[in-house]
Formats: structure tokens, sequence, C-alpha cells
């Protein structure tokens, strides 16, 4: 009847592990998978549109933000159109906030769930990570098309995938730190939204930052760099397109970002005990 | 049958020194600011302490206890949903839980996607879904709507199917509460069936239930555990035995007067209730065919001069703890007119309970709010009678005669 060796488990008092370990993980990456499909089935599952959501949603958002900022911005001695220059901005940004906002109402929402069964929670971030990826390639598919399009792209553009560590590492580090606090404080709930939205305008998404920075003395611009987005967004305009420059500063967007993968993950595994502790 | 008695001196359990305490403030503050400027309460209750056992491979364990001693924790434990405190168990083999079902189904998912995140959440792979998808869908009978979205199923049908899924589980090791035999009675015996096969397949199982019955009839061996601490572990008669004698112990140690374990604001207290033959005596069991009274002795600072209105509840509850029934003087009867002593009566042409062993949940109300209640007030059996059927077909409602006495 078994057709493979049995696991052995033990159950330890003394057991704190996190959960974020491939050990864990491995057992459940079905599990991990059905989270993912099931997100997908349900947002883009009773659509008429579907899957094509992924695609409309990025011109959309290009395309209002064209409108909006476009108007503000000066475009004199812009080395690419603002729309592209947009679209290579929201793209990451989406990316990140998407997963962060959907991270602070994961754990309230998967507690009944976690109090029935176990499973390694660390999938629980990781699914929304995964989840949300197709919609960041379409964007960067489109973006790179667009790119080619309006003979933009610069030849550095085949290095691109040097720009995913940085967002990848942030963007971790930011949903496993608001899914471990939305787990116990609900508070977060009520203050994402304003952080996300000052974060937005403290991104350079929808204008170069230049046009801040002449106005910031050094610090002031290592400041904006300790946002990571910052950093996310120049390293990839530079890597796709001629006419930017990028500055040492973006180190300080990479430490940051490695910090907040780091503690996020620790947070989380001290946090994560707690949520089931419920009589 | 061999692989029985070949692995029969293997443990797929072991439990040492397991203890399991919880933050005696429960859950913790919502309010982040609450809790920057207060250290968080530090007291705790210990729910389990020093579990001491083991279990052979394919061996049924019942677990035994009464309600709050323990015997969800030591699932939950068990499950891996919480961690003990103190302790370790080892385990040979997957652990799925039957504890919980439909844990984990989506409404706007169809059945078969739920059927597969639902296995994949239990620990099964992709393709072990695949390969039992017909027999589950064949078991839970939803094979023309498994494509839509389980939202639309009836409850019936959903759960159907989700106890369907855990019991296609594959694992050595299984985790059962008795909660678990849902729906219709046919589905139920069904469930019975499963679990039966369950623990005759080599399985080896972990079964929490009230019933003694069906302990007897699955286990080979039962736990009992009294306030989180472990009573007793033995072959199941014996331990159930035990149990039985020590809740009727418990139950007849302290007359209705003397108990403390009550609610309410106290402003009438219940002295005693009993039952009573045509013959004035008291009875401890009644018969079905037999008209019987009720009397209730209250005792209190009430009296008809506060103008407050008092109502009479009796819920009765059989020996698995399932309510069975209530009788209710409605609003409005009379108190007494002076305070003191009073006894409250019913009678009933005959009693409309089937065979078995029941409790009696006493309640007193002044004004809708509650001024007393005992729980297990009186415990009584009912044996049937020469016409029990007929009465029976009458229908459930019987007309009885409320009276109050002075004293």
């Amino acid at each position: 009847m078994k057709t493979e060796p049995s696991a052995h488990i033990v159950i330890d008092a003394n057991d704190h592990s996190s959960s974020f370990s491939w050990q864990k993980i491995r057992p459940y990456a079905d599990l991990l998978r059905s989270f993912v499909l099931r997100d997908w089935k349900v947002r883009f599952g009773q659509t008429r549109l579907g899957f094509l959501w992924m695609i409309l949603q990025p011109l959309i958002t290009a395309s209002l933000l064209t409108l909006v900022f476009g108007l503000l911005v000066q475009r004199g001695n812009a080395p690419i159109p603002y729309p592209l220059f947009v679209l290579s901005g929201w793209m990451g940004w989406t990316f990140f906030s998407s997963a962060s906002l959907q991270s602070v109402q994961l754990i309230p929402q998967y507690q009944a769930m976690m109090r029935k069964v176990y499973f390694p929670k660390a999938i629980l971030p990781l699914s929304k990570l995964i989840g949300l990826l197709p919609e960041f390639c379409i964007a960067l598919l489109m973006t790179l098309i667009y790119g080619a399009v309006s003979g933009s792209l610069s030849i550095r553009a085949l290095s691109v995938p040097l720009f995913f560590p940085l967002l990848l590492f942030f963007v971790f580090g930011t949903v496993a730190w608001f899914s471990a606090l939305g787990g116990g404080y609900r508070d977060i709930q009520q203050l994402a939204p304003y952080t996300f939205q000052m974060l937005f305008f403290l991104s350079p998404v929808a204008y170069p930052f230049g046009l801040l920075g002449q106005y910031l003395p050094e610090w002031g611009k290592v400041l904006l760099y300790l946002n990571p987005m910052a950093g996310c967004i120049d390293l990839f305009r530079y890597l796709l397109f001629d006419g930017f420059e990028l500055h040492s500063r973006v180190l300080w967007s990479a430490a940051v970002a490695l910090l907040l993968a780091v503690s996020g993950a620790r947070k989380f595994a001290r946090e994560e005990r707690k949520w089931t502790e419920g009589l | 049958m061999d692989r029985r008695t070949l692995m029969a001196n293997r443990n797929a359990i072991e439990v040492k020194g397991l203890g399991k305490d919880y933050p005696k403030a429960g859950r913790r503050s919502d309010f982040f600011f609450k809790e920057l400027f207060r250290r968080p309460e530090t007291e705790s209750f210990t729910a389990l302490d020093g579990l001491d056992f083991s279990l052979e491979e394919g061996k049924t364990l019942g677990i035994v206890g009464s309600n709050g001693s323990g015997k969800s924790t030591l699932l939950k434990i068990f499950s891996r949903v919480t961690l003990p405190s103190r302790g370790q168990i080892r385990l040979n083999g997957r652990v799925a839980p039957l504890l919980e079902v439909g844990t984990g189904f989506h409404p706007d998912l169809s059945g078969r996607d739920n059927v597969y995140l639902n296995g994949s959440l239990l620990g099964m792979n992709r393709r072990e879904v695949q390969e039992r998808l017909d027999e589950i869908v064949a078991f839970s009978g939803v094979e023309d709507f498994l494509d839509q979205p389980v939202k639309n199923y009836s409850s019936g049908m959903y759960v159907r199917l989700a106890f369907a899924v855990a019991a296609h589980l594959r694992a050595e090791i299984m985790l059962v509460d008795e909660v678990l035999a849902v729906g219709d009675l046919a589905f139920q015996q069904k469930c019975l069936k499963k679990m039966e096969a369950l623990s005759q397949s080599g399985r080896t199982v972990l079964l929490v239930s009230h019933q003694l019955e069906n302990l007897l009839k699955l286990c080979d061996q039962a736990l009992w555990i009294e306030k989180g601490r472990q009573q007793m572990i033995g072959p199941t008669e014996e331990v159930a035995t035990a149990y039985r004698r020590h809740m009727l112990h418990q139950a007849s140690e302290q007359t209705v007067a003397e108990r403390t374990d009550r609610r309410g604001s106290g402003a009438l207290r219940l002295q005693e209730l009993d039952l009573i033959g045509l013959d004035g005596k008291t009875l401890d069991s009644i018969r079905t065919d037999e008209p019987f009274r009720l009397r209730m002795k209250i005792d209190g600072e009430a009296s008809a001069e506060d103008r407050a209105a008092l109502r009479v509840q009796l819920n009765f509850y059989d020996q698995n703890e399932r309510f069975t029934g209530s009788l209710d003087s409605g609003q409005d009867f009379p108190l007494p007119p002076e305070k003191g002593p009073f006894s409250v009566q019913m009678e009933l042409p005959c009693c409309p309970l089937y065979a078995g062993s029941y409790w009696a949940t006493a309640r007193l109300l002044l004004d809708g709010r509650p001024a007393d209640r005992v729980e297990s007030a009186l415990r009584f059996d009912v044996e049937t009678g020469k016409d029990a059927w007929t009465h029976r077909k009458s229908g459930m409602r019987h007309s009885v005669q409320w009276k109050s006495v002075k004293e």
C-alpha cells in the first residue's frame, strides 16, 4: 500500500524554526500552487475579459498617468517618450504595491484555515509574490516592446535580469513585514493605503528624481533612495534605456532592500506562532 | 493481516511530557497603541500537562474527557496547528486531520478546483488527488455539479464533498473528531463505515468522541484526559467504564442546592429539581407511556410585588450532549404573592423522549434576564413503555400543565 517511505515528524516544544525553510515548504509545493491558482481564478475567473485584464491594467494606468502627469513634467530634453517613462516606472511599483497591500490582509484572511490545518505559513506571502509575477512579466514585456518600437531600447537591456534580485528582495521584505504585522495589528490595514500613496509620490514613477533633486541637498537625495523603490526604478531605467545615469546612491536602496528582506523573514517567523494560539 | 502483525511492534506515536499553556489574556489586543504602552499579560493557564503515551502502528486510540479537558488542544497539537509548550511528539508517518471538513473551500471555485485545493491542504499532491478524484466524486455523490462553484451547492452537498476529500486522504496517521459524522442519517452511516474501514486498513487513528458506543466499536485503546492531565490509558472497555463511573459520580456528588457553578443575577435560586410519579414518590427513571410531574423548588427575593415576569425553562440533553428538547413556561408565569420559597410543577401526560439517559439544564428568567442557571441539574433515564410508538406519532408538542405552589 505504501509506495514511498513514510515521513517522520517530530513536534517539539523547543522547535523555534521559521517556516521560511526549504525543508518545510517543499512538501507543500502543491498547496502553494493551489493558493496561487485559487487567487487567479477568484480574481479573473468571474470577469468577462478574464486574464486579458493583466494586459489592460498596465495600459489603462500608463494612459491615465500620462494624461495627468504628462502635462506637468517638462518634456523638452526627455530621453524617452513620457508614456514609456511612466510604464517603466509603474511596472515595478505596481508589483510592489499590489503584493504589499494584499499581504496586509493575508493573515486575517487565512486565520480560520490555519487554526484548523497545519501548513507552513511562509507559503502565504510567497503565494502573493508568485501570483503577481505574470502581471509583472506582461508589463515588462509591454515595456520592452514599446521601448523597441520607439527605438529607445539600449543594448544594456540584455542585462535587465540584473534588476530582478533587487526588486524581489525588496518586495519579499515588505510582503513579509506587512503580512507579519497585519496578523497581529489590524491597524496596519487602515494605515497601509496612506503609506503607499505617500511612497508613490516619493518614488520616481511619474516624474524623474532629477526634477526634485535640484532642490535637495545631498543628504536629502540619500534619504529619497532609502526607499528601495527609487533604486529599483532607477536601475531598471538605466539598464533599459539610453540617456539615464546611475548614481551610487542606488546602493542605499539595495542595502535597505536586503535589510527589509532579512528582518521581514525574522519578524514573520516570530509572529507566525501567535496566529494559531487562540482557543 | 500480515502487515498488521509484522508492524505490530513499531510505535506510530510517541508522546513525552507533553504540555500546553495558553496566555490567559486570550487573544492579543487589536489595538496597536494599547500594546505599545502596556506589557503583554504573562499569566497563562495550563490546557495540557504531563501527557506520556505511545500507540502502536495500526491501532485506533479513542480520546475521552469532559468538555474543556483538553481533547481538542491535544488534536490541535497533533495536527501541528498549535505548538506544544513542553515536551515532544514523534510521529512515524504522515498525519492527516479529518477533524475539520471543508476547510479551505472557496465559494467561488468549482467543486473540482476545491477538491484539488483541499487535497493539497491536507498534504496530497496533485497526482494523488487526480488518482482519487473519481472515487472522491463517487463517494460524495455530486458528479453533476462538479464544475459549478460550490457557493451554489446545498449545505449537504458541500459537506459531503468535503468529507469525501478528507476520507480519501493517504496518510498513515489519521486524526478524527466525532463531529465529523455529518449530513443526513444515510451519509452519517457512510462516514462511520468509512472510519471503520480506515482503522481496519492498518492505519493509525486518533479519535476524539463523546459517544462511548462509537469508541467501544472503533477503538483498541482509549485515553482519558481530565483537566488537561492524563487520567488513564488502556483497553477501551476499561477506560470507558472508569470514565462513565466518574461522570455519574460527579453529577451525584452535589445536590442542586449545593451547586455553586451557577450563572445569573441570583434573584432566584433553584433549590431542587425532581421527577415525581403519580404516587408522589421521586423517580430516577420515567416510562414513555406514563404521566409524571416535574417539580422545581425555588427560593429567592422576587415575588409578585416586584411586578416581574418569571419564565422557567428546562433544556434536555441526551448522553451525547445533544440538545433534545425543552419545556418552557412561556412569559408571565406567576410569581408567588410573597417572598420566600415556592415550587413550580409541570404535569406531563407522557414522556416525549426516546429511551436513554438525559440531563436537564434549568433556567430561571426574570423579565427576560437570567436569574439563575444550573447546568445538568437533573439526570434521569427514560425507558420505553408499551405505547411508545403511538404517542410519538402524535407529534412532539405536548400540552403541559404548569402551576406555582407556595411552599
